[in-house]
């Protein structure tokens, strides 16, 4: 599968608050709703491993 | 982190966005952990975020960060789904993300400053419909390894199809049927993976970067608007990056006394290829002299 040049599909995250680091957006947000209007985006998935 | 270092010094809130996401078995404390030591005084470019539910995982193949970045382009198409791993090239693979940047960069501030209204990101699916489901959802759910500097990422080599192949339009006569021809050879390349098809698929892409070089120097690319941003530079430069990955694999190829080389090299050929049209001939749509 090759989605280059496709728009990104969509995925959904909670978006925690920076400086209050035990809030978090209350719901879920899209990825394009973060996405920032002429903006490119990296997107970095990580974990503790 | 390197992308922690890329928000406070290189990058700011109006060049990249970078969404970090944590996908960890403990998502919430470990994503915590990450702001307080990483992102709290790393500037106003990152959103850290975190995915606690299965559901809302991406549905297409990705991978964890060292393993290749997600990188979209500035209306939201995705320009690479996995850039250089870190895992096994390192520092290059920051060189590298730099590099796919800077066109996306120009890009983005070029359409800033003619922009009166905030572009939309929900111009309708150009997703082929047999990866969706029912919901309009694609089918495959990631998976993400435990660790990623240990294993292997998700494969992006399986179930292409012909459309996956597919290269847009710039609206110049000869440099589209070029494109088209390129098409056809990485759909040949890919199904056979022959050294012969990908050795005529190579010494296309070579005539067809001369013959577009010589395009846009004619049509006055020299120095790009960005003084930091050379379009006709860091396209030869990504040309020639390609060429070389081409060789690479060949000569490897040939040295094992090999008449093919495997899925996986020749799908990356071709990702390269496809992701070098859609982040740096786009941006030659209507800007090339005719003939």
């Amino acid at each position: 599968m090759n989605l280059t040049g496709k728009p990104c599909p969509e995925f959904f995250v909670k978006v925690l608050i920076p400086d209050k680091n035990d809030e978090t957006t209350n719901e879920r947000r899209s990825i394009s709703e973060l996405l920032r209007s002429n903006v490119p985006t990296v997107i970095d998935f990580y974990n503790s491993g | 982190m390197q992308i922690g270092r890329w928000s406070k010094s290189r990058y700011g809130r109006s060049d990249v966005l970078f969404v970090t996401v944590c996908v960890d078995i403990r998502p919430k404390p470990v994503a915590r952990e990450f702001q307080r030591t990483y992102f709290d005084k790393a500037g106003s470019s990152i959103i850290n975020a975190f995915i606690e539910e299965r559901n809302d995982y991406p549905n297409f193949p990705t991978q964890l960060g060292c393993q290749g970045l997600l990188v979209l382009d500035c209306e939201g198409n995705i320009a690479t789904m996995r850039s250089t791993a870190f895992l096994d090239f390192r520092e290059k693979a920051f060189e590298d993300l730099e590099h796919l940047l800077e066109p996306l960069v120009a890009a983005g501030k070029a359409r800033q400053q003619i922009a009166t209204t905030p572009s939309s990101t929900s111009s309708e699916s150009l997703v082929p419909s047999k990866h969706l489901n029912s919901n309009n959802r694609l089918n495959s759910i990631s998976s993400f390894s435990l660790n990623a500097c240990s294993e292997e990422a998700v494969s992006l080599d399986e179930n292409w199809d012909s459309s996956d192949f597919q290269l847009p339009l710039i609206q110049h006569e000869s440099i589209d049927e070029e494109h088209a021809v390129l098409e056809g050879l990485m759909r040949t390349a890919v199904r056979t993976q022959e050294i012969g098809d990908v050795q005529a698929l190579k010494i296309f892409f070579v005539q067809h970067s001369v013959h577009e070089e010589s395009i846009m120097r004619r049509s006055g690319f020299t120095v790009g608007e960005d003084s930091n941003f050379s379009a006709i530079e860091s396209h030869i430069r990504d040309h020639t990056n390609i060429v070389n990955f081409a060789e690479s694999i060949l000569h490897n190829a040939r040295e094992g006394s090999r008449r093919k080389l495997t899925v996986q090299q020749v799908t990356l050929l071709c990702r390269r290829i496809i992701e070098h049209v859609f982040t740096y001939d786009i941006l030659l749509t209507g800007t090339l002299d005719v003939e």
